[in-house]
């Protein structure tokens, strides 16, 4: 087998360390994927992920 | 051709800055309903109609925040000069159509404070936060005291964002509506028998009769049922949202209905024109 | 989801005309006027002031559905006019009649205001019964 497709995409970038907020201290923690999901602060196993730097469009109705 | 000969008469009872009483007369009803329909509906002002948002880590949602931005009137007394975004020539929007507004409120933190209960730091988001482009569409603000409260924040949250406002007219959503109200009212005394009030035992005890009843003849008990005669006095009440003066909505109105029958008028004769053998002479 | 869009209920679409009129097949001199885009504001404002014309024999108007924005008027004439003919009469009334109601408002509006300056100014007699303020 033999798929001679084109690659699309190149391999992604592994190091891609996304800010999440502790849900007990509030601190700002950089988790990598496939990390272990922990603040580095309190331990605690809860975290939010920050608001998109997309800017969101509303119709005012 | 018809009863009221001579036209319609207008009386002006009063005219304050933000409402305006007066009486039309010698005229059909279904003019002075149109003329009521289109002060609510038809009167272009300008709302704002898009929002972008960069930060909100306040209590409310964005589209929450969104609604009630679109519900402020703005000043709109300059609105011929803009256009409706759809008729425009640009791409998306631009001066011409619209006009932007901005708001950035952040609640900073005073750690001396936050350790004082008894000190408010309630920061309230109101329509004076808001920063226009242009001067002329900003806000109605007659009273600095009592500005439109947006949102409240406490220290540590932030709102960023940019809005966009059109003109559009309250048939395509309320918040374009220059008036808060439009009273309407004919016949005080019913003497034409419109109104049929439910009752207990006697109509004038239970109902009694409205504030204009002072301006009609009451009611001669010998008097028998007319009943040709048709409605001719109106007495109307326009209350603005401050979004424009209350005279000028009456009169965008007029002119408002006057092209409405004009461009129907153009229509009849281009139809009139295209088949003159159809309709003959 | 599916709800139209509300500017629907006003603009006129490519290709579809505001004005259709189409001349009735059994009853003499009578014809249907479809109107696209318009609600009881106009239609009611036509249909009354045709109603007052005595070379008309029938006129009324009926929205066929609310959600589908548009009217129809349906008037028949005495044999010596047309349908048409009668409704541009209509028209041409009601705009003078317009015409002439916003004129007498604007002369309306400049005595109110010019009585509100007298007021102001401390001369004029006792308008009690005007309660006019000027704070413009």
């Amino acid at each position: 087998m033999n798929y001679n497709a084109a690659q699309t995409s190149a391999p992604k970038p592994p190091a891609a360390a996304i800010p999440y907020i502790c849900a007990e201290c509030g601190s700002e923690n950089e988790i990598k994927p496939k990390e272990p999901i922990r603040c580095k602060e309190c331990g605690y196993r809860i975290m939010y992920k920050k608001r998109t730097k997309r800017m969101v469009q509303f119709e005012a109705r | 051709m018809d009863m009221y000969n001579g036209g319609p008469e207008v009386s002006i009872r009063a005219l304050k800055k933000d409402s305006m009483k007066f009486v039309l007369s010698n005229t059909d009803l279904s003019v002075a309903n149109a003329l009521r329909r289109i002060m609510i509906a038809e009167v272009p002002t300008m709302a704002i109609d898009m929002v972008e948002i960069e930060t909100n880590s306040t209590v409310l949602t964005d589209e929450f925040i969104a609604h009630r931005l679109g519900m402020i009137p703005l000043s709109s007394f300059d609105v011929d000069r803009i256009q409706y975004t759809r008729d425009c020539t640009c791409t998306l929007y631009c001066p011409n159509c619209s006009v932007e507004l901005t708001l950035h409120v952040k609640v900073n933190v005073d750690y001396d404070d936050m350790n004082d209960p008894t000190i408010d730091k309630t920061r309230q988001v109101t329509s004076l936060d808001l920063v226009t482009s242009d001067e002329s569409v900003k806000p109605v603000s007659d009273d600095r005291a009592h500005p439109i409260l947006i949102v409240k924040m406490r220290p540590g949250q932030e709102l960023k964002l940019k809005c966009v406002a059109k003109k559009g007219v309250a048939k395509e959503h309320a918040k374009w509506s220059p008036v808060y109200g439009v009273s309407f009212e004919y016949d005080p005394y019913n003497k034409l028998r419109h109104s049929h009030y439910w009752i207990e035992e006697d109509e004038k005890l239970e109902w009694g009769v409205s504030a204009n009843a002072v301006e009609e003849a009451p009611i001669d008990p010998n008097e028998p049922f007319d009943y040709n005669a048709k409605p001719d006095r109106y007495y109307m009440e326009v209350e603005t949202s401050g979004c424009m003066k209350p005279e000028d909505v009456a009169l965008r109105a007029m002119t408002i209905m006057q092209d409405k029958l004009g461009g129907l008028q153009i229509k009849l004769d281009d139809e009139f024109k295209e088949d003159t053998q159809r309709w003959g002479y | 989801m599916n709800a139209p869009d509300r500017f629907e209920l006003f603009v006129l679409p490519d290709g579809v005309k505001k004005l259709t009129i189409t001349p009735d097949t059994k009853i003499p001199n009578a014809a249907t006027f479809k109107v696209e885009k318009e609600d009881h504001t106009l239609a009611n404002m036509l249909r009354m002031q045709l109603l007052e014309d005595p070379k008309v024999l029938f006129a009324g108007y009926k929205m066929p559905h609310p959600l589908d924005h548009y009217f129809i008027l349906k008037v028949q004439t005495t044999p010596d006019t047309t349908p048409a003919h009668v409704l541009g009469n209509a028209l041409t009334e009601l705009i003078q009649n317009v015409g002439s109601m916003k004129n007498k408002f604007e002369m309306e509006l400049i005595r109110a205001k010019s009585e509100a300056q007298k007021i102001d100014n401390g001369e004029g007699e006792d308008l009690s019964s005007h309660q006019v303020d000027m704070d413009f």
